[in-house]
């Protein structure tokens, strides 16, 4: 049998504490995350869920090598990532694509659609002639569900749900094996949610791409993912199988996050139920 | 605590706001109407774009320089405010009607402590009385654990579930008749949302009228008693929670409805709202305007 696509040991990262930080000594170390393991088939689909300040987006940021981790062991196809040199960087990073929150600050407002979706072409793909790349620029549009007229546009020209749309183009433009979505809906409308879901879905069902979806939303989670990782204040509380952890929680954490849900149903009891603990 | 028969906390009648683009006005609220009875908690529920913000502007006085209100009226806790002045307002602001905004840090001032922020509350609004010994209380009204170092705090130094305690304080601080609350529980986390809410609902026990203008129906249906659904400036539909919730009425309302993520039935696939249905709506609102135009 062919080794996971990513395997995950033991992984942590500290970063320097500026909040604890005295003027003239170096910053103390702040653990973010430790000891986070997992392993991610091709083609499935992992949820991680936390809540500010649990290390979730950190996480991903040292899956991308954005912030190398500092303890464990990260695997792509068996391979170690961190022993890899400059060039197998480069295509482990192609291949592992990150879309983030907030398509505002992550697209350049000064460059046209166009642009950003063919700047990964440029910067990292086989360089082709200008008119190949428009081509398919407008290939990667339709994919995403967007008209091809929006490539001359530029990102405050879109609604948040096309920026979004644009920032899944964009990472689609290399051909990954697995996207990083990091709480990726959590700005939106719930239409233009249901529409980012329904497009992660169908990447995942037609093209069979890996999806490490980042949020904080258990309900999405759960309609996503097969395997779900459950993270408060860099540790893991609970993991396993979205089914058993969703029907069965072990972890009183757990419970407490399926407890807050706010289910579109009236339910006068619901406010009082529950863990009452004040001043959060 | 039902008093329908009481006056209204709010009432609005036929709004018609316009805001100016270049030389012409273009509608933003199409004949809004709903009324919020004190002690009760009514939603405002819309999609972004739809009018629900101008509607919370509207009625605290705080519409930008480019609009203007062309027609109806709004009455709080029985007084038109329709067309005051921003004088008139001030002394209204913060009294009578206050707010809770969906970011705590753009509420408060960064650089001054938490006692001095909610100290202007007070004087500006109340007699004299021990202002120290009634922020404490506020503060634990609040649920916040030691109340003295929280007034010694600047805002960085809190939580984000701390600041939106704080922020409800302040806008409960002079008992008002109504109080806008602007997707309070958006950028807070789950578990803090259920506390910030449970928050809310005991103090509109106390007789206040709240309106809370929110996207997510997982917290109208949890808090709410009544909603009115918003889309573009128009009024689709409004009623009981337990009736909306049980049939609603509008395409629109479904819609949302069906978009809505279900915790409770993974097997649910998110249902995206309808492109025809948006287009047949922005129609009837550009048909309403032509309308209003000739009737004019």
């Amino acid at each position: 049998m062919s080794p996971p696509l990513l395997q995950v040991k033991g992984l942590g990262l500290s970063l320097p504490d500026m909040a604890h930080k005295s003027l003239f000594a170096a910053a103390p170390m702040k653990r973010i995350f430790s000891n986070i393991s997992f392993e991610l088939q091709a083609g499935s689909s992992l949820g991680v869920i936390g809540e500010s300040g649990s290390g979730k987006s950190t996480l991903a940021r040292a899956l991308t090598l954005i912030m190398p981790p500092q303890e464990g062991e990260l695997l792509f196809r068996g391979e170690s990532v961190l022993a890899f040199n400059e060039q197998q960087r480069i295509n482990y990073r192609s291949q592992l694509q990150m879309i983030f929150q907030d398509p505002m600050s992550s697209l350049n407002p000064r460059r046209r659609i166009s642009d950003i979706i063919a700047q990964p072409l440029q910067v990292l793909g086989q360089d082709v002639s200008a008119s190949d790349r428009l081509d398919k620029v407008i290939q990667l549009l339709r994919r995403v569900g967007l008209d091809s007229s929006l490539a001359a546009r530029y990102p405050h020209q879109l609604s948040g749900g096309q920026r979004q749309r644009v920032g899944i183009a964009r990472a689609l433009a290399l051909q990954p094996v697995a996207l990083i979505a990091d709480e990726v809906t959590s700005g939106l409308d719930v239409s233009a949610q249901a529409r980012i879901v329904a497009l992660l879905q169908a990447l995942r069902r037609e093209e069979g791409l890996a999806l490490i979806f980042i949020s904080h939303d258990l309900s999405l989670v759960r309609s996503l993912c097969d395997d779900v990782l459950i993270l408060r204040q860099g540790e893991v509380m609970e993991q396993g199988a979205a089914a058993q952890i969703f029907s069965q929680p072990r972890h009183a954490y757990t419970r407490d996050l399926m407890d807050a849900i706010a289910l579109p149903e009236p339910d006068a009891g619901w406010l009082e139920r529950g863990q009452t603990t004040a001043g959060a | 605590m039902n008093n329908s028969n009481a006056t209204p906390a709010l009432q609005i009648r036929d709004l018609h706001v316009e805001i100016r683009r270049a030389d012409t006005w273009l509608p933003i609220l199409r004949g809004v109407n709903f009324s919020v009875a004190p002690g009760c908690i009514h939603a405002l529920v819309g999609e972004s774009g739809g009018g629900k913000s101008m509607v919370a502007k509207a009625v605290t006085g705080l519409l930008p320089q480019a609009a203007r209100i062309s027609g109806g009226s709004i009455c709080i806790d029985g007084q038109d405010v329709t067309h005051w002045s921003e004088n008139q307002w001030r002394t209204l602001r913060g009294g009578a009607v206050s707010m809770v905004l969906q970011d705590p840090m753009t509420a408060l001032n960064p650089v001054r402590r938490i006692g001095a922020q909610m100290a202007d509350v007070l004087r500006a609004h109340t007699a004299g009385a021990d202002i120290e010994a009634t922020l404490v209380g506020l503060l634990e009204q609040v649920q916040l654990r030691e109340p003295q170092a929280v007034l010694k705090a600047y805002p960085h130094q809190l939580s984000g579930g701390m600041r939106q305690r704080v922020v409800i304080a302040m806008a409960w601080a002079c008992r008002p008749r109504l109080i806008i609350c602007d997707e309070p529980t958006t950028a807070l986390d789950v578990t803090v949302q259920k506390q910030v809410l449970r928050l809310i609902h005991r103090l509109a026990g106390e007789g206040q009228g709240v309106l809370l203008v929110t996207h997510d129906l997982g917290v109208v249906a949890k808090l709410c008693r009544s909603l009115s659904v918003i889309h573009a400036g128009r009024i689709l539909e409004e009623g009981s929670v337990e009736a909306v919730f049980a049939q609603p009425q509008h395409a629109y309302t479904q819609a949302l409805l069906a978009a809505t993520p279900r915790f409770d039935r993974p097997e649910h696939t998110l249902v995206q709202v309808d492109d025809g249905l948006i287009d047949s709506l922005n129609a009837q609102a550009r048909a309403y305007d032509s309308e209003r135009r000739v009737s004019a």
